[in-house]
Parts: C-alpha cells; structure tokens; sequence
C-alpha cells in the first residue's frame, strides 16, 4: 500500500503546506475558504503546478518512492497516470453513459476486459447501494444518486490515493449522512485525502486532521483530539458557524433505507440485516454535536445576569461546585511580609562575610522572634532565633538554618555567643513580601473551579468575596403516560420515575439546578411544558429528555419536536447513535417561553441505565466544564477482563462493571439496558469499542471510573 | 400532448408586435412565391434533365462537404475551446472570415489558391491533379463556406460543458485519446448534429463561391442553386419551380436530421457504446 507525500510552496497562492498520509489512512484537510485547501488538492492530482513543490507516492508497491511532482526536477506525471483519483463536489459523471458504463470506465481504462470491468462496476454499484441504478442514463440520476455513482466510479479506479474535495457539499441535505456512511466504509484502508469545512465529515470519515488557515498548516493531529480541543481560531469558531446541516446534524428519517448499504470491503451485496444501521452516528460525532449546541448556552452562565457574588467564606462550605465568573485580583501581596522560610538564626549577611570552617563568626544570639509577631531591629554582630514564617526582623537580611550554626539547635540563652562556619548571600531562606503574589495580581483567573487549593489562594491573597459563575438551569422532563413520582401509589402497568431521579440526582452532583416535569405521551402537553412555562422567570438553559425518543408508533419528544419544527419554533435531529445502551437519540434547539433565543434540548432514550449512560458520554462532562466540578472527566484506565464479552461490533458498548482485588474488570449485570439495580452497584463503566465483537478474559479493556 | 398549464412570464406588447412583422417578413416571400408558381407544369419542370442533374449534384456535393466539414471542424472547434496560446482570438477570427466575407470573395480567394496558376492548384496539376471547374471544386468551395457553422456551434457546445468530464476521465486513468473518443465527442454529438446541419444547408444553398471558383457546367458544377439562376433568364416558371424544390429539399433534410439526432433512441444508442 502507498502512502502519499505532499510538500507545496507556491507564491501566486500563497500557500507553504507540507502533510503526509499513511498508507491506509485518510487525512482531512479542514479551514476556511481561500484557505489552500484545494491548491493542495490540485496539487496532488496534478491539475497545478506550484512555484515549488514536491507529490510523492511513499513505498509505492514495493518499489520504493514514486514521484509525481517535482518542481526542482521538472516531474509532472500526467493526470491519467498518477493513480491518484479526484473526487469532488460535483459528480462529473459522463451524462451520455449509463450509470454502470460510467463506474466501469476507470477499469477499462485500465485495460480491463470488458466483462471484467463490468463486475467490477457491479461490485461497486452494490457497495454504494446504487446496484438499481446500473441501467439508468447518468443524466437521469438525482443528485444524491450520481454523487453515490461518482463514489463508486472513483473507487472501482482501485486508485492509489483518493482524494476527496468536499465531496458532500453539493448533496442535498437529506442524502448527507447516507453518503457520508458509504464513503467512509470505502474508505476503510485506503490511503485518502479529504478536504472538507463540515467538522462532521472528518470526524466520520478521517484519522487524521490538519486545520489549514492562509495558507498555513494551524492545527494537526488524530481527528477525535484535534475536534475535541481544537486550538486554532478556526475551529474554535465552528460551532456558530459549522455548514449547511447545523450542529444539531442533518435530519436523519427512520426506518429502512430506500436504497440499503452493503459492505464494499467484503462484495457480497448482501443487505444488512437492520435498515436503519446506515443512519447510526457516531459516538464522538453526536458527543461533539451535543456540545457544540449545548456549550454557548452554558457560556452564557458567566454573563453579569447570570453570575453571582459570592462570599469566599460560604464558598468554602457550599456543597454545589462553583467556577469562577470574573478572575480574581489578589488585595493583599502574599507574604505580607519578609519572613523565614527556615528554622534557624535571622542575621545581616555582611557580618558573617569572612566566615569559615577554620575561622568561625561568632555573634551574639538576640531575642527569638516567634510567628505572628514582628520583633525589634537586629542589631549589627548579632544573631536572633527564628522560626519559619517568622517575620524577617528589620536590619536582618539572610537566615542561616539551624543545623548550619555552632551549635546546631536552639535553646541559647539571649546573650550567648553562636557561630557560623560560611558565609550567607543576602536573602537566603527568605520569603519576601509579596514574593507569591503582589497586590492586583490575579490569583484565579476567570472560569476556575474553586476547589480547595483554589479557595485557599483566594483566602491567603485577602480576597473575601468572589463573583461565580451561576448554576446551570436544566429541566428534566420524564416522559411517559405511565410515569408516576417516587412514593406515589402504581396503577396497572405503572412506573415509578427511575429515570428523573437518577439523573435529576446525577446533574446536581455537577452543580445544575434542577427542576423536574413529568409529562404523559400528550404532544400539546409537552409543548405546552416548554412554550408556557409557569416558573416565575426560571427559564431553562439546557432541556433533558427521557423517553419518546425511539422509532416507536408514539415518540412524543419526537412528535413535538417535530411539530415545533414545522412552525419555525425548533431546529431537531432524532436518529440512532452507533452505541448500546442509548441507540435512539435527539438533539435540538427550541423556543423556550418567551425568551428570544433557542434553548439546547438533549433528548435520551427512556429507559434508565440508557439516560444515565448517554448523559455520562454527552453531558456530564460539559456540565462539569461549566460548574467547575473537578476532575471534569472521569478517572479512565485499561485492565484486563476477569471474564470474556461480547459485543455488536456495529457499536460503542458501554458494560457497567467493578474492579475485582485483583485488579481485573468484572462485569456487573448483562448488556440490557433496565438493569439499574445493577448499575448501582457498578463502580466502573466498561467501553467496547466499535469493531469489536468479542474479547477474552485476560484482554485489556477501557473503563470509567463512576463509583 | 397534455396541454401545457404553466404561466409563462409576460412579454411586452412591443415586442411581440415586433417579433410577428420579423417573422412575417421571413415567411411572406417564401409564400408568395409559392403562389406564383407554375404548379400545373411543377412536375415536368423539375424532372428535365437539367433539373435533375443538378438536384443530383447538388445533393451530392451537399453531403460529401458536409462530411468533410466534420472531419476537419471538430478537431478545429476542439482546438479553438480546449488551448490556450497567444494569438487564439486572431485564428478563430480568420477561420470564421469566410462568415462575413461575400461569397464571390471567397470564390475568388479559393480560384486564387487552387486555380492553375495558384500555389496549391499548381502543385497538383504538376501531380496531375486538376481541380479547378470540376466538382471537387464545387466541394471546396462547399466546405470554405460551411466550415464555420460547424466550427461556431460545436466550439460553444464546447465551451459551455466546461472540462469537468475531462478531467474526472483524466483522473480515472484515461489518456487524451481515450478521453477525446468516449467523453468529449459523446457529449456534444447533439451540437455537432446541428453543426453540420447548419453547414448542410450552408452548401445546398451555395452560390456566389461555386460560381466563381466552379463554374458553372451542367453535370459537374451546375448545383441547384446555379441552375435556378441560369433559368430565371429564360424561364422563370422553371426558376420558381426549383426554388420550391430547394426549399422542399432544405425543409426535409431538416426534418430528417432533427427527429434522428433529438430522440431518445438516437442518444440511448450513444450511452450504451461503452460498457
């Protein structure tokens, strides 16, 4: 397999880009437009040629290095045999063909039999689930159509690098995440270069990712960690500004696929067995977008209406967990005052300056100076005992430590003689005034937690009041017609409501606000919850859902959504992420009473350990972002199963589970998702990757420490 | 045919007024000419036998120098869309020239050239090749005139496509060759229809050019349009006879070419060439 090499430096452009992709790999080129992005793209396939620059296929075929620009040698290999295949936001396919002349045309190229080439369109055809399109004339093709036949043209070219130009940008909305599942399975082991603005693409379907800005490589490394912390100007501005599909995603229809998805890497064309498998998000997408809708609305918490004053005082026994609004200025320098850092003799440095092994000073021992008191002037020739943290008295300039003076304790009367053996360099082992933090520094910036290091620093700079940062108001709706409050008496086929408490009970851990709201499967009763609501001026920064969220004939979350969509009051996405438990998922903005913005509203699925599980992957650690809960992130680390498990490798299974003595993962209840008593017994969450359908006992796995 | 329920936008009433006195103007000639024909006699007057041989001839000439207008036009038009190099406005200029020169000019220019005496003509009669009043005159002189439409059409076909196909043909491993027969000429095979239509009808109509450079020998180089203007001055009912002939001629090979190159079958014929 071949890797590709990529180094431009071209004046017209004003790009200087160098990136490489591993064999296998695809890499996603991200920035704004004029960026450079796809300078490096016509690079690469050789359609320009910069003032300097360099394209070489890495490790071709056993062969070494292939090149197929050099600038400084004059190589320009042509277009057609670079092996390099240029998909880009238009399908250009050959309109006059039929859809399977045009996915066959690289093969023939390639001097391929014609039947051969035609098995291989059909291959891939069926790999994009496009296999009843073959006959169609290209020209009659919708546009998601002919993008998925561009797809499949491209690959059945077996190229040697791919290269992607925002190849679903021009692909109407609803198409987007079927596409952008087809050419991800393409993907799989292929060496490839996307270059995309949608934040969503290259988390679906890249390794890695380089944030290109002017021209310039900004940002680079694996694509979860560079979209999960991004650092550059660029990406940190996305979430107002991601594409056409918004950050809540494009909408994604329930039930089977009109059209089905095969593998491509195993060419059976046989259709899988769930319809809706295509759809599934994944987890570090729906993760991101779930912040990126929810994080604006909790920045707002530190805004001068939300924030509040608090004294450092009540801070310290204040249960909730609180993060700093405004940065904190130090009214007091810390020391106060020059004081010793050792237990020993405060004395001026000049007396002892001739000082020896063989020639001793000695100098008369004054009065001791205890903490808290300032005590008189050192006079020349003398030496006063001091404790640590004992104010410097004036005069004195140095402290020589106990065990460096003759003799080496304390206990000399005022008046003694004690002597030193070395000279001492004026300012030894002392602190001085303001040494930690002077007055008007700042000792905490904005949006630190105040934990207790944190308190204390506020309390040794002289800082007793403080302004937080307020509490995140969520509203928690329970949905169901079935739903009834802890302690209230069960009617036939009644439940009491699990769900509100856990997670009620998990989002004050993280210092939310809490208001909780049942609600039976009534769709005007549940938009009457959020459009009317009657507390007092307590609007909501962020809405959680459970239940009605699934494909089920009565999804009411669903169904209001929906509705609240069509009147221009919500923006809403439902779909299946790819995970077990929490398949079923909602993401959305919404109209909330009369505020003038969008809440974000986070819909789980309702059954118990799903919410409590999908809020641990997609809230918590937001919330502990914004509430200054810390750590913000739970303790992870990799053990060896104690038992074997399996899993669907179509998801990211989450197992609950403890720590044996012997440090191993055992596993606590089954994969289903109702076992909350089990849960509550599980100290650690257990995560089996997507790809994964079985380990042994004795094979490491990742957990998450809960408990 | 379902009738067509769409609004169309308005137009000016100006405009529309204007539009039927242009096309009147077209249209009246043509009609009242018809009505002064000798339809009685029609028959007899075209089937003499120098109605015939020149019907013959000019079909004849017609379709070999539509032939060879293609041949030579679309690598031309392909060339003038598809390179950049200085000096490109001024060729496609000079080969569009004989659109806007007189056609006696062209006939002279063409006598010039390959008349006896000329470079080119010279050089053949010393190979024994004479060119000058025979019916390869008439082709030539055919294909000078007609060369442009086609060339005009397809290079706009051309250029409106843009080389998106090209490219992505270029990219999938096809070389220049490859790409030129299975892309580019598929595509604009509908321009290059109504380009060599064009320049078919530019040929049966010739004149001025055929006379001059051709002449005018009954059988060899008498085309239709050289025979109306010969018995216009001895018999204008066989003149009038002819022009309706040619116009019948004209009004069929339209028709013809149009159903053929505009239906389905005929470009379903082109999408199943490849695989």
């Amino acid at each position: 397999m071949t890797g590709l090499h990529v180094a431009v430096d071209d004046d017209a452009r004003d790009v200087r880009v160098e990136v490489a992709v591993a064999p296998g790999r695809t890499l996603a080129v991200v920035g704004p437009n004029g960026a450079g992005k796809s300078t490096l793209l016509s690079v690469v396939a050789g359609l320009y040629v910069p003032t300097s620059g360099r394209v070489v296929l890495t490790g071709a075929r056993g062969e070494g290095d292939r090149v197929l620009t050099d600038t400084a040698a004059g190589t320009l290999v042509p277009p057609a045999r670079r092996g390099v295949v240029l998909l880009g936001q238009r399908p250009e396919l050959f309109e006059h063909l039929t859809v399977r002349a045009n996915v066959a045309f690289g093969p023939r190229a390639a001097g391929l039999r014609r039947a051969d080439a035609r098995d291989v369109a059909s291959r891939w055809l069926d790999a994009v689930g496009a296999q009843g399109l073959a006959r169609r004339r290209a020209q009659a093709l919708s546009g998601g159509q002919a993008q998925r036949v561009a797809i499949a043209r491209a690959f059945a070219a077996e190229p040697q690098v791919v290269l992607l130009d925002e190849p679903l940008a021009a692909v109407d909305v609803p198409s987007v995440p079927h596409l952008r599942e087809v050419l991800r399975r393409a993907l799989a082991g292929v060496t490839a270069l996307v270059v995309t603005h949608d934040v969503a693409d290259a988390l679906a379907l890249a390794d890695d990712v380089v944030v290109v800005d002017r021209g310039r490589v900004v940002e680079h490394g694996p694509a979860a960690e560079v979209l999960d912390a991004p650092r550059s100007a660029f990406l940190r501005q996305l979430p107002a500004a991601t594409g056409r599909a918004g950050i809540l995603g494009s909408v994604s229809t329930p039930g089977p696929d009109p059209i089905g998805h095969t593998d491509p890497t195993t060419h059976t064309g046989e259709r899988e067995a769930e319809g809706a498998e295509h759809a599934r998000r994944g987890v570090e997408e729906h993760a991101w977008r779930v912040a990126a809708a929810v994080r604006p609305a909790l920045a707002t918490l530190v805004a001068p209406h939300r924030a509040t004053e608090l004294a450092v005082a009540d801070a310290v026994v204040d249960p909730r967990p609180r993060a700093l609004a405004a940065a904190a200025v130090a009214t007091l320098a810390t020391p106060g005052f020059d004081n010793a850092q050792m237990d020993g003799y405060a004395v001026r440095a000049a007396d002892l300056a001739g000082a020896s092994a063989t020639a001793p000073v000695a100098l008369v021992v004054a009065d001791p100076i205890p903490a808290g008191h300032t005590g008189a002037p050192l006079a020349a020739g003398t030496a006063a005992p001091i404790m640590t943290g004992a104010p410097v008295p004036d005069g004195a300039d140095a402290v020589v430590r106990i065990e460096d003076a003759l003799p080496p304790r304390f206990g000399q009367d005022a008046g003694d003689r004690v002597a030193f053996s070395a000279p001492v360099d004026a300012g030894t082992f002392v602190r001085r005034a303001g040494s930690d933090a002077s007055a008007g520094d700042v000792v905490l910036a904005a949006g630190a937690p105040l934990g207790p290091a944190q308190l204390g620093a506020l309390v040794a700079s002289g800082i007793d009041r403080v302004r937080v940062a307020g509490a995140p108001r969520v509203l928690l709706v329970s949905t169901g017609s079935e739903v009834r409050g802890s302690g209230e008496a069960l009617g036939p086929g009644q439940v009491h409501d699990a769900n509100g408490a856990s997670l009620a009970a998990a989002l004050r851990v993280v210092g939310a606000d809490v208001r909780m709201r049942t609600v039976a499967d009534d769709v005007a009763a549940f938009r009457s919850l959020l459009t009317t609501p009657d507390d007092g001026g307590w609007t909501p920064d962020l809405v959680v859902t459970t239940g009605g969220v699934s494909a089920g004939a009565y999804e009411v979350v669903r169904l209001a959504l929906g509705a609240l969509a069509d009147d221009g009051l919500a923006d809403a996405w439902f779909g299946h992420v790819a995970m077990q438990p929490g398949g079923p998922q909602g993401l959305a903005t919404v109209a909330v009473g009369h505020g003038e913005g969008r809440v974000p509203l986070v819909a789980f699925p309702g059954n118990p350990v799903s919410a409590l599980v999908s809020f641990e992957l997609f809230l918590r650690p937001l919330l502990a972002d914004a509430t200054g809960l810390r750590p913000a992130r739970r303790g992870r680390g990799r053990a060896p199963l104690a038992e074997g498990v399996d899993s669907p490798p179509a998801v990211h299974q989450v197992r609950r589970g403890a720590l044996d003595d012997a440090g191993r993962v055992v596993l606590v209840g089954g994969p289903g998702s109702h076992l909350l008593a089990r849960y509550a017994e599980a100290t650690v969450l257990v995560h089996v990757p997507v790809g994964v359908a079985h380990l042994d006992a004795g094979d490491e796995i990742e957990y998450e420490e809960i408990g | 045919m379902r009738p067509d329920r769409t609004v169309a936008p308005r137009l000016p009433w100006w405009l529309v007024a204007v539009a039927v006195v242009g096309i009147a103007f077209v249209v009246a000639p043509v009609v009242v000419m018809a009505t002064r024909g000798d339809w009685a006699h029609f028959w007899s007057l075209v089937t003499s036998d120098s109605s015939l041989d020149a019907l013959r001839l000019s079909l004849f000439t017609s379709v070999v120098s539509t032939a060879v207008c293609v041949v030579v036009g679309v690598p031309v038009a392909v060339v003038l869309a598809r390179t950049r190099f200085p000096g490109l406005s001024v060729v496609r200029a000079l080969v569009l020239l004989p659109l806007v020169l007189p056609p006696v000019v062209c006939g002279l220019a063409l006598l010039y050239a390959f008349g006896r005496r000329g470079p080119f003509g010279h050089t053949l009669e010393d190979a024994g090749i004479s060119i000058a009043f025979t019916t390869t005159a008439v082709v030539i002189s055919h294909v000078f005139v007609s060369l442009p439409f086609l060339v005009l059409t397809l290079e706009g076909a051309l250029k409106v496509r843009g080389t998106g196909p090209e490219l992505a043909a270029a990219s999938l491993g096809a070389g220049p060759g490859r790409t030129f027969w299975l892309v580019t000429l598929p595509a604009v095979a509908p321009a290059l229809g109504g380009g060599a239509l064009l320049a078919f009808a530019r040929s049966l109509g010739e004149f001025g050019a055929t006379l001059t450079f051709a002449g005018s020998l009954q059988g060899v180089t008498r085309t239709l349009p050289l025979e109306i203007y010969l018995q216009r001055e001895t018999d204008p009912d066989a003149a009038v006879a002819l022009s309706m002939l040619l116009v019948i001629v004209a009004v069929l090979v339209v028709a013809l070419v149009h159903s053929a190159g505009g239906t389905r079958s005929f470009r379903r014929g082109l999408a199943g060439s490849v695989a």
